[in-house]
Parts: structure tokens; sequence; C-alpha cells
């Protein structure tokens, strides 16, 4: 598993206070989860910090799964985007 | 009347303001880099303006606007706008879908309504509508119009509004069903700032207030909105709600009060205790004594130290927080005495949007933590048909009690009884007077997020999946706070020959299938499958109270069906 990976898992399941052994990427945010939007946005909070990037919060309904999370952060990282106001 | 003392409708508070507090900043976000800022006296200005604007295309006293939009500081002005004209606003939540806003709309009977660019395009399609680009109202003598010309604004006689004029109508439930529309009036607003700020410390000018929860929530509008609009102090509107993006605008605009649900408390309890958690041991330990000192400082002298010991938390905040407001949904104690430990003041609060919405809130000087306060100055609060612990429903009477709820006089019959209130919400008042929740209206489900969910919306939502014979959705429990349960009666025909595993597997996948378009919080989180016919009045009601006291028992016994 790529370090990625690991560290949205390790934020995913702080978020919903689980350990990052049960989060794989086919889990629904918000079904499996149990995630709201506010916690939602804490996630993508987080993620923005340990990545150097910023997600708006916009982002949130384009995400389902973990999956997903982890594909946006490649698409942000890979284009370079940096932190800016929403 | 006397402009700076007594006011008894909203045209008169911002008049009031605009002033005594003229070019001081009223509202203010950063968009793109730069800050859009309104002063008290731009505010005034706008709303003379647009007021005539509205007036000019046929829009009077009496009629109905909507506001559509994420919170703006052209959605209060295009708010007071609508107000001073002795119009009525109507608040509507832009995230719900173009159906059900289009259902409220429509419910209503709203003659215009101003919208957000992004719903422009959509709203230029209702042609029965007048449609406003909230945008515009930003820009000096534009006209806001998005539809037709029509002649410009001219100068109108002055319209006269009674304290007893419907300012807003708030819709809490019936996105789908028959809609709830709560009606306060100018003056519930009026009298339910005017007693708050008895209690709460007092706001003035120098006071910078961090806008977080949606505008057309009455908890924002009245604590985060008209709370500083009387007292002078400056709103900051801020486009991403997460938490490095609010402490860093409260770092640049020195916040000194904010208004949230526990969950936000919660969110920035996690981050400093992580923080924590990362330093060394040693720290850690000389933290928690700091923690222990301060709060013997607290309890013996009244003194707060936390400003000192954990002056970099404080900093992370800005620097300049005075306290917190908590309310919408219970804040758990350890949370609570968390924040009073280090030094924040953070005072909880209980409302209803009924009561505009604050009864009671704590006062600095004498927070109790783990109540709601004592209720405020005017509003009597009394708690009916006591158990053996003084526990019962809250029932309130006070000027800040709705007119009524819209087009629906059974509803209000039901609620308003003898001049009092019915909250639905169960409670107790201690020997002081203070005021503790115990448990919520049987119906209602609160999520930990502050989110209203009603069942009757919940099983609109889920009724006419095939496959679901009845259904009755109901709030449980669980770790997480209160979240959506259901039991479900099984369409026997549909699942002819499949066993009960089959059937509760196939009734998952619908369920599932159907939550995707519903908000997260009201989607059904568990259920049971229920045998034979649900528990009902002699009006054919479903008995809710029963079958979730039936349910309960098998959810802790961790079985999936009931027999009735």
């Amino acid at each position: 598993m790529n370090i990625l990976e690991e560290e949205v898992k390790k934020i995913v399941a702080k978020i919903a206070k689980k350990d990052p052994s049960q989060i794989n990427p086919g889990l629904k945010i918000f079904e499996d989860l149990d995630i709201d939007s506010l916690r939602g946005t804490e996630m993508l909070a987080r993620i923005s910090q340990k990545f150097k990037i910023f997600i708006p919060d916009g982002k949130l309904g384009e995400i389902s799964t973990v999956g997903d999370a982890l594909k946006m952060i490649k698409k942000f990282l890979k284009k370079g985007h940096k932190p800016a106001e929403e | 009347m006397n402009k700076t003392d007594s006011i008894s409708n909203l045209k008169q508070l911002i008049e009031r303001s605009a002033l005594k507090f003229g070019d001081k900043i009223a509202l203010q976000i950063k968009r793109n880099s730069t800050w859009t800022r309104y002063s008290f006296q731009d505010i005034w200005e706008r709303v003379e303006r647009i007021g005539g604007q509205l007036r000019s295309l046929g829009i009077d006293k009496g009629d109905r606007v909507a506001i559509i939009s994420e919170n703006c500081p052209e959605w209060g002005i295009a708010y007071l706008s609508i107000v001073s004209t002795g119009i009525t606003a109507i608040p509507i939540d832009c995230k719900l879908s173009k159906e059900a806003i289009l259902h409220l709309a429509e419910f209503s009977g709203i003659k215009a309504v101003f919208v957000a660019e992004e719903l422009n395009k959509f709203f230029e399609e209702q042609k029965s509508l007048l449609v406003f680009n909230l945008e515009k109202i930003g820009l000096p003598l534009e006209d806001i119009r998005l539809t037709s010309h029509l002649p410009p604004a001219k100068e109108l006689p002055e319209v006269g509004i009674l304290k007893d004029d419907v300012a807003s109508i708030i819709f809490t439930s019936g996105t789908t069903g028959t809609p709830k529309g709560v009606m306060l009036t100018h003056y519930n607003f009026i009298s339910d700032v005017l007693a708050s700020l008895r209690s709460l410390p007092p706001l003035s000018p120098a006071d910078n207030i961090l806008s977080l929860l949606p505008l057309h929530h009455v908890f924002e509008f009245t604590a985060g909105f008209l709370f500083p609009l009387y007292s002078g102090s400056t709103i900051t509107y801020i486009k991403s709600l997460q938490s490095d993006k609010i402490l860093e605008n409260m770092q640049e605009t020195k916040t000194t009060a904010i208004a949230a649900v526990p969950l936000l408390y919660e969110i920035f309890y996690q981050r400093i205790v992580d923080k924590i958690q990362e330093l060394p041991r040693g720290v850690q330990i000389l933290l928690g004594i700091f923690v222990k000192i301060n709060r013997w400082i607290r309890f013996i002298s009244g003194k707060n130290m936390g400003k000192l010991f954990f002056s970099k938390i404080h900093k992370g905040f800005g620097g300049r927080i005075r306290f917190f407001v908590s309310g919408g949904a219970k804040l758990e104690l350890k949370v609570a005495r968390f924040f009073q430990d280090i030094g924040f003041d953070i005072l909880e609060g209980y409302g209803i949007t009924e009561a505009s919405p604050v009864v009671s809130v704590n006062s600095i000087e004498g927070n109790k933590i783990g109540s709601v306060g004592k209720p405020l100055t005017g509003i009597q609060v009394k708690i009916d048909r006591p158990d053996h612990a003084g526990r019962g429903e809250i029932k309130i009477k006070g000027p800040n009690v709705m007119l009524g709820y819209f087009k629906n006089d059974k509803a209000t019959h039901e609620v308003i009884r003898g001049g009092w209130f019915h909250t639905g919400d169960l409670g107790y008042l201690d020997k002081e007077g203070y005021l503790y929740i115990t448990g919520r209206q049987k119906d209602l489900i609160v999520t930990s997020a502050g989110k209203n969910v009603y069942p009757d919306d919940v099983e609109a939502y889920y009724s006419k999946i095939p496959g679901i014979s009845e259904l009755c959705a109901f709030g449980c429990t669980t770790e997480e706070g209160e979240e959506v349960f259901a039991a479900i009666i099984p369409d026997n025909k549909y699942f002819a020959g499949k066993n009960s595993e089959e059937i509760r597997a196939e009734i998952e996948k619908l369920l599932q299938e159907r939550s995707k378009t519903i908000p997260s919080y009201e989607r059904i989180r568990n259920f049971i499958i229920w045998k034979g016919e649900f528990p009902k009045t002699a009006l054919k009601k479903k008995k809710r109270f029963k079958i979730k006291e039936d349910c309960a028992k098998y959810f802790s016994n961790n079985k999936g069906e009931v027999k009735a």
C-alpha cells in the first residue's frame, strides 16, 4: 500500500472514529462511515493540511467513497494546486 | 419615535444602527482575496433603494419574497430590504433540491425571489416570478432585476410596519409533504434580541462576529445577524467551513464571538486534543496541571488565567475571543468543561424556531455547565405536568412566541394552548431557575450537528419504494448522537417466495438506492422488519412512540424482527 493511501486512511479513520485498518477505498464516506457534511469539511481540512493543497468545501459533493477522495487528492497534487481561498 | 431607544420592528432596528454606527463596517466577506464590505449606512441606503424598487414593481406590504443563497452580506441586505417594505421574507435553504425549493415557493405564494448566481438560470425559467440577482446588490445604483425591464424605482409613500406584522416565514419541515412554516413577527425578533442581549455579555462596535451557520436557520439569523446588527458589531461571512479556514479567518478578523452548533466545538476540541497528544509527555503533564490550576482559580476567585496559561491555543482562535455560544443540540459535557478549563467561556442556550428562537442562555457570571441557562427576561418557562423528578414538557409564554404556522391553524392550535407554547421538549428547572433539557419532542430527531429531522419527511422520502408496504421513522440515540432508524413492513406480494434474510437484504439495497438522493442527515441508518400491522390510534395515526419503544428493545438485543 502506498503512503498516500495510508495517510488518507488515517485521516478518514480519525474523522469516522474508527481504526485505520477498518478503512478501505470501497467504503462510502457518508453512508458506510456515517460522516455528515460538517465532519466531511473537517476531513477536507485535515487532508488539505496534510498534503498542502486546498480542496474547496463544494468538492465534497463529488466524493462518494474513500477511493474518490484518494483520486481527488492525486488530481490536486498533480495540478500543483496551491492553497487558496475558496 | 426616539430612534436610539425604543424599537419595535426590524426597519427601525437597521435605521437606528445606521444613525448610531454610520460608516462602521457591518458586514464583510473575502472574495478572491479582496474584502467586500458594507457599513451600516451602506446597508440603510441599499435598503431604501431596493425597497423602493420592490414597491415600484408592484410588490407591497403583505406580499412574500424568498431569499435562496449561501451566507453572504447581500443575503442580509436583501432580507432587510424586504422586511423594511412590510413584505414578508421567506428564507429557503439553497441546498434543498430544486423540486423542494419550488414546492416551498409555490406553497408560500411568493411574488419574487432573491437568488445567488448559481440559481439565476433555474429561476429565469420560472416565468411567473420576478427574480433578483443577489450579487448585484453590492453594485451602486444597479438595477437588481434579472428579469424584464420595468420602470425604475421611484419615491413612494412610507409603509407603516406594525410590530405584529409577519417578518419571516421559516419552514421547519415539509419539503415533500405539507410544509410547516413558522410565522415570526417583527416584534418576535426584536423582543428576543433585546432580551438575549440582557443575558449575554454585551456586544459593541468593537466586536467581530464570525457567521458560520446558515442564515435561513433562525439561530444564526437572530444570534449571528440581528444581535451584532443591533450592537454595531462587524459580521464576517466565510466561504469554507473547514476548521483551519475558520481559524485563519478568526485570526485575520480578530473574532470576538461565534454562535455555533456543538459539533463545531467538538471539531475544535478534537483538533486541540490531537495537537496536545503530539507534544512530549512532560509537556502534556504540565498542561494537565495548568488545566487543574485554572479550574481551581476560576472556581474560587472567578478569575480566568486560561488566556495566560494557554496563550498559544487562544492565539489559534485569533487571541480576542470573548465568548462562544452553543445551541441547536446538546453540547457534550467534556467539551464544555475542556473549553472552560483552558480559559474560554462557552455559553450553552436553548431555543426553538417558534420562539424566534432564544428561550434561555447561560451568562458568563453564572455559567452552569450542563444547563441551558436561565430563561430570558420577559419569557416565562414552565414545566407542564412534571413527574416526581420535576421533569415534563417545557412550555413558554412571551413576546418571542410565533404568531402561528402559515396556513395551518390546526397545527397552531395543537401547540399554542391557553396562551402557552408547548415546545414538545422535555426538561426541568433547578432550584436556582436554570433550565435543563432531558429529551426532545417524541417525534423530532435532532442529530449531533443540530439538524432537525422530521420523521414525516423521512417517511415521505422512502414511502414510494416498491417492496415497502409501510414505514415508520424515529430517532434512536447511538454513540454518534441521535440518528434516524425505521421499522418497515415489507410488501408480501413483492417478496413472495423469499425468506426473511433475503427480504432484509433486498430492502437494505432499496433503501441505499433511495438514500443517494436524500441529505445524509435524513437517511435511515438502521431498520427492523416489522411483522404484522403497526399499532395505530383511533384516527389511524401510527403510534410512533410505541413502535419506537418496541424496536428499541429489539435493537438492543441485536435482532432484526419485531412481532406486533
